[in-house]
């Protein structure tokens, strides 16, 4: 017997205060208090402050209040910059959530064995340095590219809004593919099953039934991907010839320019689209819940569900055609790492491996270290702060919370520029040094360990507490014997998508880095950026090898762990 | 330990869970906290082992104050609906959970688990992982793991709904063995009134909130002290009085007779409305009853058949053992014959 639906929560919240708690406990009491003060305190310092320093150099010049940096950026060529942005980001986005969704549909209709290998497929093809695909995309297609120039004897230019969007569609699409099969998987087959059995055809039930279910969360892909390609400086850089966009003229302003006045206005215009981005996220995942609530979802299986042939076709061959672009993208990466383009012929050689390990070792060290410890970092803080917000439901989490997950949505190029101004004076002068590179990875992907321990706090039984309180166990005990233990994949998960995150990316960390400081990825950039393709490809490939290998490695132990629920 | 519970009511926003709730439980004594959903028992076990906080009232022990204590503190053990076992860990790690927080020695506590698994019936399965365990091995764990901390007061909080009904009848046979071999003073969350009047010393029977009645399983069963408790507890047979009602006048020239004089129904004033109380086992059909009525539904589950029985529009349940051998035909829309026995002196029941 339970007790009415509305009570449950009150009920179950868990009250820590003891009026005549004296003696031994007192201390662990403590101990908790300081782990409180610790989190709130570094989301505040590491979020919070550098978020208000990007707003407030923006409305500052030369010490003055003014808006002169805004007024700036309508000027006609800055306008130019924005309509491109917004034309070249609309573009990608769409395209992008169109061959999501029809991998995912297909994905979703497949056999059980099959939609594992397409999962774990889209799941390797997330890990990508940025502008591999660019790499790739020159040297095969571009003006003396393998395929189109050697293979073909044509000289394309690549170079263009075309090349950008074509880049930027295929990078997200298996990001996005992965949100909507999830997304698909939750959906209550039951209603499918009852569109059926009411007569509807399977085009008709698609229409009808599985389209608007998931309907909320195309939606927050196309937003998400709209967000990430208006930040998205990189491609464009390298595709994008003489084709400028926001982003890009942002990157060149703080570099060239220095202007971070400037700079700081034109990031905070990338915030809007960002914030829509979210609120149709947060949307979706509120639908999300109450679609799956209470069902076990099992995939497409057993439904015996079959779209007309030619759909079929039509989802199978872009598919096909995805997994073949990214495996032409994979080759050339390891092809190129090991070879040399003579005048249109292709030679092994040891060179560009030879130079990276003269140069690129200590480089390719301190990203792993880096992406190691904010791994961790990150992971404990965004699990500490989903039990104190969820789970103890102390007052004033909940905006701390919202502040925890900010640098998850705006652009990386905001969030790195926030440390950059941010921390370059005493007392918190932290230019040029490691541990910036490892607090911004860090507080950048807290919101992701945050998310994961808030879905396990959901499965995971308060009594289990409520008995460890009652057998005489301690806040920090209970943390350390039960909680911790617990959320040991959930740990892992996050570890893991944060470890592949600060190992691959560029966008934050470019304007942070050094020449004491510089990781594998920044290097990798700037040789793609100065025409070293060669040992630009070592590097990804080394990126590939080692965050693929991570990985899987976590995949598997997943999988081994995942039989075990730790529900009620 | 004794325990006393004065003026307790707990709130939710604006929803009183508990209300004014007085109770003193013995030292060594079973309670049932008995009733339907959302009648406040499981708060009131909560509160009592303080995993929320007290809203108003006290809570003795020994005449102690425990009420602001923490739970740890309160040298009480629950045992949860589902358990509530530490999934990662065995079986004995999780008995030995409460003995490693509180620092026992090792070697203590290797023997305080062997030993208490034994008891719960459980030997030899210390290493074995929580997934690897059947429900009431299950359930038989959370008992050791509260157990084995030696509470002063054991809590119970519905811990066999989740059992099958045979599972739940043996399990309530140990918990009773254990709880009177140790003494230990327990509190037993139920809806189950069969599972209250079986395990337990005194039986409160609770409704939104409010105790309804505290009594011995056998009196709250035969005197129950309002209409709410007679139904709870079992079935019953209501039926309301009314000075000039056609029932009271039917029933008179019966075996009512005979036991009238014990009866206030003339002779009170009260105008509250009441009800005369009669259980199944009350009715004895037969072809020489002095009442006839209609039969309306029947069903024979094993020993016992029920026969509902339109009576002067009111339903009456009877209870007809041996139905088959009896040569009594339930035949819905056949007429019946049956007597009602109301040898006790307490049938009436307010409204």
């Amino acid at each position: 017997m339970r007790c009415p639906r509305n009570m449950t929560l009150l009920k179950n919240k868990i009250i820590w205060k003891g009026r005549g708690n004296k003696s031994p406990l007192s201390f662990d009491v403590l101990i908790d208090r300081v782990i409180l003060f610790l989190v709130v305190g570094s989301l505040l310092l590491f979020i919070l402050y550098p978020i208000f320093m990007v707003i407030s150099t923006s409305v500052y010049r030369h010490g003055v209040f003014s808006l002169d940096n805004y007024r700036d950026l309508l000027s006609p060529g800055n306008l130019k910059l924005i309509k491109n942005s917004l034309f070249v980001s609309t573009l990608s986005s769409v395209l992008g959530t169109f061959f999501a969704l029809c991998i995912a549909l297909y994905t979703f209709l497949q056999k059980e064995r099959i939609r594992a290998l397409i999962y774990r497929l889209l799941m390797i093809t997330l890990i990508s340095p940025p502008f591999v695909s660019a790499l790739a995309l020159i040297m095969l297609f571009g003006r003396r590219g393998l395929i189109t120039y050697n293979l073909l004897g044509l000289s394309v230019n690549p170079y263009g809004w075309q090349g950008i969007v074509l880049l930027q569609t295929l990078g997200l699409i298996s990001l996005a593919a992965i949100m909507l099969i999830s997304t698909l998987n939750a959906i209550d087959k039951r209603l499918i099953l009852a569109s059926r059995d009411l007569g509807a055809g399977t085009l008709q039930t698609l229409h009808r039934v599985i389209l608007p279910s998931i309907y909320p969360a195309i939606l927050s892909v196309l937003f998400l991907l709209f967000t990430i390609n208006m930040a998205d400086f990189g491609t464009p850089i390298i595709i994008g010839g003489k084709y400028k966009v926001l982003a890009t003229e942002a990157y060149m302003t703080i570099f060239s320019a220095a202007d971070l006045g400037k700079a700081a206005a034109m990031s905070v215009l990338l915030i809007p689209p960002a914030i829509i981005a979210f609120y149709f996220y947060r949307k979706n995942l509120e639908k999300n819940n109450s679609l799956a609530d209470g069902v076990k979802a099992l995939g497409g299986e057993g439904l015996d569900f079959r779209l007309p042939l030619f759909i079929r076709i039509a989802l199978g061959i872009i598919t096909g055609l995805f997994f073949f672009l990214m495996l032409l993208k994979y080759g050339n990466i390891f092809l190129s790492a090991v070879t040399i383009n003579v005048s249109g012929k292709l030679t092994f050689t040891w060179k560009h491996i030879e130079a990276f390990q003269f140069a690129y070792l200590p480089a390719v060290y301190r990203s792993l270290h880096i992406a190691v410890i904010a791994g961790i970092l990150a992971s404990v803080i965004g699990i500490l702060l989903s039990y104190y917000t969820h789970r103890r439901q102390l007052p004033l989490m909940k905006p701390i919370e919202f502040i925890a997950s900010l640098p998850y949505i705006i652009p990386g190029i905001f969030f790195g520029l926030g440390y950059i101004v941010g921390f370059n004076n005493h007392p918190l002068l932290l230019t040029g040094t490691t541990a910036i590179l490892v607090l911004n990875c860090t507080f950048r992907h807290i919101s992701v360990g945050n998310k994961a321990a808030n879905a396990a706090f959901e499965n995971l039984d308060r009594r289990l507490e409520m008995a460890a309180r009652d057998l005489g166990a301690s806040p920090v005990r209970i943390l350390t014997t039960v909680i911790f233990p617990l959320l040991k994949s959930t740990f892992l998960l996050s570890f893991i998508n944060t470890f592949t995150a600060c190992m691959t990316t560029v966008g934050a960390i470019i304007f942070l880095v050094s020449p004491r400081n510089v990781v594998a990825s920044v290097l990798m950039f700037k040789d793609i950026t100065n025409g070293h393709y060669g040992l630009g490809a070592v590097v990804a490939s080394v990126l590939i090898i080692v965050t693929v290998a991570v990985n899987l490695a976590a995949i598997k132990y997943l999988g081994r762990e995942g039989g075990k629920q730790y529900v009620a | 330990m004794g325990i006393e519970l004065k003026e307790i009511t707990q709130k939710y926003g604006d929803l009183i869970a508990v209300n004014n709730a007085n109770l003193f439980i013995e030292d060594g004594e079973m309670i049932a906290l008995l009733g339907p959903s959302g009648c406040g028992k499981t708060t009131l076990l909560k509160t009592i082992a303080g995993l929320l906080p007290l809203h108003q009232g006290s809570i003795l022990s020994n005449e102690k104050d425990i009420s602001k204590l923490p739970p740890q503190a309160r040298n009480a053990a629950m045992v949860f609906q589902n358990y509530a076992l530490f999934p990662h860990m065995t079986v004995a790690e999780n008995v030995a959970y409460g003995l490693k927080i509180n620092k026992c020695e090792p070697s203590l506590i290797k023997k305080k688990v062997e030993e208490i698994l034994d008891k719960v019936e459980l030997p030899g399965l210390n290493q074995r992982k929580i997934s690897e365990l059947s429900g009431g091995q299950q359930q038989r764990v959370a008992l050791a793991r509260a157990l084995v901390i030696e509470p002063a007061m054991l809590l119970f909080d519905e811990p066999l709904s989740n059992l099958d009904q045979n599972l739940r009848v043996s399990m309530r046979r140990m918990i009773r063995k254990i709880q009177q071999e140790y003494r230990i003073t327990s509190i037993y969350v139920t809806h189950d009134q069969e599972e209250a009047m079986s395990i337990s010393d005194r039986i409160v029977v609770m409704k939104d909130g409010v105790i309804q009645q505290i009594g011995l399983p056998g009196e709250v069963y035969l005197k129950p002290r309002n209409r709410f408790v007679a139904e709870f507890m079992g079935t019953a047979n209501l039926l309301e009085l009314n000075e000039h009602d056609r029932i009271i006048q039917l029933l008179e020239c019966g075996k009512w007779a005979s036991s009238r004089d014990n009866c206030p129904v003339g002779a009170s004033n009260n105008r509250q409305k009441r009800c005369l109380l009669f259980r199944p086992e009350d009715v004895e059909v037969g072809a020489e009853g002095r009442f006839e009525g209609t039969v309306i539904w029947h069903e024979t589950i094993g020993s016992v058949t029920r026969v509902t029985i339109d009576f002067a529009g009111n339903e009456i349940i009877a209870e007809i053992r041996n139905y088959y051998k009896s040569g009594i035909n339930c035949t819905t829309g056949e007429k019946i014959r049956f007597n009602i026995d109301l040898a006790g002196d307490s049938h009436i029941v307010p409204n």
